[in-house]
């Protein structure tokens, strides 16, 4: 059946108008349309009357969850795609919002977005966890794997591929910011006592940002797909966030953002964990 | 490389270890090596320099010093970050890269037969020690009225240049009063914020007098809002904005406040000035 | 003089100007999916793209995002004598009219700018006329002519099958002598249709330049447009304008180099001091820190002209897709009704 994204939109206009009414929110995070882009763009709503605004279709490409983390304190409502319900349990997981100051209006049955490359490697097509679902849950299990486009390259050639990949680097930090899991208050880049990262965007500097980037990644990424919808330089980056996350798969049997009672990859350790690393 | 991007080679002189308790600062007593350029380097109070650690980079320092002196100069450094740790590695004879003088400076001629005060918070006395050396100098100190001064720090192992004060406290017609945050044994001097005390503590009801005040931007805003509201004219009241200056030209655009870049229109700026500025320093 | 030159003859035109000239052009690139347009020293004329707006701006061959300055003592500069000159081929009227303010920035009487003047006077641009209004940009709304590039020594104009060229520099007019003359009122005809194109998608922009500084500054609506802002710095790092810089020392074998890096006032640690206090630490402050800048504080400081030339590349790479435009009708929107306020008032 052919999802009715009209459908989808008025609902998510009534639920949240219902709930700025009420008062059950300060705000609802979800997207309109550009005025003059006639793009998608995320949009906090404060007002009831302005819910009308808010749209959802397959355009709606942007992670919504990151922006939960400005209204710690005040209540807000989310327009939630499966992916951004993933992150709002990482985000539960590791304590860094509360469960009661948000409600979850979660899209049923996500058909995946037109742009986002990382959606074919997505089995999780309705939200996690959510307070208002719209739309009939997805039945039969998606089969998907997630691509192990590294696995048939030698040590140099990966080292080739991915110099060819961040030399396009200008260190804009887009993929960062879109990053739901890039939450810390002072990212290892901005520190400058000890300086981790030099300025240049020279390659090493670039191979630093985005190696460590990826090293906090493990066990955290959801392999969403954000970093490169942001990334102006269309650098492949998931190849390295992507395989971290197969890895933590297969190895670990870990899967983040499924539940948030479980602990993150880093913060448990079982005596029958694997020795493995990430280059075998 | 650009004349205003080239340092000039110098050497510490000196450095003086001011305080070492919860904050780490030190003062550098830097002469530059080459005579031509020596000889050349004038700078007024207020003014400040770009100091490069070789290899490290490049942080701002206000003059702590007396042009009067003029074969050397003085800057205190707090160690924070990158640059200023590097120089408080620095010994003795090393080397380092000075460029400028650059900025705006106090108007040290116009306030000639005014009456002076001076309030500064921990080490924002450095900017202003360089004019209160000035005004005090033995050949200066007549062209100048009364000068007095509140100094507020931390605590008093916060405190900086107390080697100055005995002798500022001799100057003619100069009084000095101290004050910390919170009370501790063996303190005689006053306790308490500078804007709280400053009416108590020092005669303000001088004709034709000029506020000089710097220190942490919290301060700052909380002694002009207080002479402001005394009814102190708001060209009277001066104050040196730190921001994280970096080139110098007014180009790199980190000390830009509304359509001034501090480190060319500024830092030194009054109150008037300050009041059609957006309030982001 | 007025010249065309068929389109699939530009290889050859262009060997001819690579005898004398570095020639730098918008070129298709390929990146995974992606496909973009960027300026690029030419080596295939095929690859030319004439009727799209290339994603980046040329500013990089004035101020690239890493220039080495020399060694951090000696200060002998990177610049190579003898180097042919660079002649970028087809720029727009936004990309020229950046230049052109970028120019009083860098070559003020206090501190030239050496790099960027040396730069500047080793490149020649040739102008290109719009033909049609690009994703997202709005220069005829800055009163920038899309169709006039100012300051060129030619102007060219692509009408799909041919080039046309307007050689206002007699040194140039060699390489054009082969070229058949072209019909100046065919040539103003076709300028009239695409002129009237622009104008049914013009969006009309009553800015006042530069904005009121304070009552600007204060206005309520400064959250609200910066809330879905990611803090990224893709909208400077694309804009042309945009100069704000850092430096940084590197270590080689040789010594110590000073170079100069973009910077960005979106980021935190642009303004953040070694102490930890931040003027500018909310996304609200950086973001109205970019707006007042580009159309209250460097108008106040250049003549009043504002620091945009309406390219729209910021609102086209923004990955929330945030829009200039919608940002500025705020400002005019809200300014009007204070100004309504005060004199009803």
């Amino acid at each position: 059946m052919e999802t009715n994204y009209s459908e989808i939109s008025k609902k998510i206009q009534e639920i949240s108008r219902k709930l700025l009414e009420e008062g059950r929110v300060d705000r609802v995070i979800g997207f309109e349309r550009g005025e003059f882009t006639g793009e998608m763009t995320p949009v906090l709503v404060t007002d009831p009357e302005e819910a009308e605004n808010l749209l959802f279709n397959p355009e709606c490409e942007m992670m919504l969850a990151k922006y939960l983390l400005d209204y710690g304190g005040s209540t807000t409502g989310i327009v939630a795609k499966p992916c951004d319900t993933r992150a709002i349990t990482v985000y539960l997981a590791e304590e860094l919002i509360k469960r009661d100051e948000i409600v979850i209006i979660g899209i049923n049955d996500c058909q995946g977005l037109e742009e986002n490359e990382a959606c074919d490697e997505c089995g999780v097509r309705n939200p996690v966890v959510a307070d208002e679902e719209i739309g009939q849950p997805r039945q039969e299990p998606v089969e998907t794997d997630i691509k192990d486009d590294l696995k048939d390259m030698s040590l140099g050639e990966r080292f080739a591929y991915f110099q060819e990949e961040f030399s396009r680097c200008i260190r804009c930090y887009a993929c960062r910011e879109a990053c739901f899991v890039c939450s810390c208050e002072e990212c290892f880049v901005d520190s400058n006592q000890p300086q981790w990262v030099g300025f240049s965007v020279g390659l090493r500097d670039n191979f630093t940002f985005h190696l460590m980037r990826a090293m906090h990644m493990a066990g955290r990424c959801i392999n969403c797909g954000a970093c490169e919808l942001a990334c102006p330089e269309a650098i492949n980056m998931r190849a390295l966030t992507r395989n971290l996350y197969r890895v933590a798969q297969e190895v670990y049997e870990f899967e983040p953002g499924l539940d948030p009672e479980e602990k993150t990859l880093f913060a448990t350790y079982r005596l029958n964990d694997s020795e493995q690393g990430f280059l075998d | 490389m650009d004349k205003y991007l080239l340092p000039h080679k110098a050497e510490v002189m000196k450095i003086t270890q001011e305080t070492g308790s919860n904050l780490n600062i030190k003062t550098f007593r830097i002469r530059l090596l080459e005579e031509e350029a020596r000889k050349k380097f004038n700078f007024y109070p207020g003014q400040f320099v770009e100091l490069t650690v070789f290899g490290v980079g490049e942080a701002p320092f206000g003059f702590a010093s007396s042009p009067t002196r003029d074969d050397y100069f003085d800057v205190s450094v707090k160690e924070t970050g990158l640059v200023t740790e590097a120089m408080h590695n620095l010994e003795e004879g090393d080397e380092i890269g000075v460029r400028g003088p650059f900025g705006n400076h106090f108007p040290y001629e116009e306030i000639r037969g005014k009456n002076l005060v001076f309030l500064a918070g921990g080490i924002g006395l450095a900017p202003l020690r360089s004019l209160i050396e000035y005004v005090l100098d033995e050949e200066k100190r007549e062209e100048y009225g009364r000068v007095q001064m509140l100094l507020a720090f931390r605590s008093p192992e916060d405190m900086l240049y107390k080697y100055d004060f005995p002798r500022w406290e001799k100057s003619p017609d100069t009084l000095v009063k101290y004050t910390i945050d919170e009370e501790c044994e063996g303190w005689v001097h006053c306790v308490g914020y500078p804007h709280d005390l400053l009416h108590d503590e020092l005669d303000l009801n001088q004709p034709d007098t000029v506020f000089f005040t710097c220190g942490p931007p919290i301060m700052i805003k909380a002694i002009t809002d207080e002479l402001k509201s005394s009814g102190i004219d708001p060209s009277s009241i001066v104050t040196t904005l730190e921001m994280k200056m970096s080139c110098g030209l007014g180009k790199c655009g980190r000390c830009n406040i509304g359509s001034y870049y501090v480190c060319k229109d500024g830092p030194v700026f009054d109150l008037k000035q300050m009041e059609k500025m957006p309030p982001e320093f | 003089m007025l010249k065309v030159l068929a389109k699939s003859e530009l290889g050859q035109f262009l060997d001819k100007l690579k005898q004398e000239f570095r020639v730098v052009a918008p070129v298709r690139r390929q990146y995974g999916k992606k496909e973009r347009v960027e300026y690029h020293p030419v080596e295939n004329s095929e690859e030319i793209i004439l009727d799209s707006q290339p994603d980046t701006p040329p500013k990089k061959f004035f101020l690239p995002q890493n220039e080495r300055l020399g060694d951090e003592l000696e200060g002998e500069t990177d610049l190579e004598e003898g180097e042919k000159e660079t002649l970028i081929f087809g720029v727009r009227s936004c990309d020229l009219k950046a230049v052109e303010i970028l120019k009083p920035v860098f070559l003020d009487d206090d501190f030239t700018d050496t790099y960027f003047q040396k730069k500047l006077e080793k490149t020649v641009m040739f102008g290109l006329g719009c033909s049609s209004r690009q994703e997202n940009c709005f220069c005829d709304s800055l009163e920038i002519n899309p169709l006039e590039g100012k300051n060129v020594p030619v102007n060219m104009y692509d009408d799909g099958e041919k080039i046309w060229f307007a050689v206002r520099d007699k040194e140039l007019e060699k390489f054009f002598a082969d070229l058949p003359d072209g019909d100046a009122e065919e040539l103003e005809e076709k300028k009239g249709k695409w002129q009237e194109e622009f104008e049914k998608t013009a969006i009309t922009l009553d800015l006042p330049l530069p904005f009121p500084e304070l009552k600007t500054f204060e206005a309520p609506f400064w959250h609200k447009v910066s809330a879905n802002c990611l803090g990224c710095g893709v909208c400077t790092y694309y804009c042309p304008t945009c100069f704000c810089f850092g430096f940084f020392w590197e270590k080689h074998p040789e010594g110590i180099d000073r170079w100069r890096t973009w910077d960005s006032c979106m980021f935190p640690l642009f303004t953040k001091h070694g102490g930890g206090h931040n003027p500018r630490e909310t996304q609200k402050q950086r973001t109205r820190q970019r707006i007042m800048h580009k159309f209250s504080y460097h108008p106040q400081n250049f003549d009043g002209v504002p620091a945009c030339s309406g390219c729209g590349r910021c609102i086209s790479q923004c990955p929330v897709n945030i829009d200039l435009r919608v940002i500025l009708r705020t400002v005019e929107k809200y300014l009007k009704e204070e100004e309504g306020v005060k004199s009803s008032g």
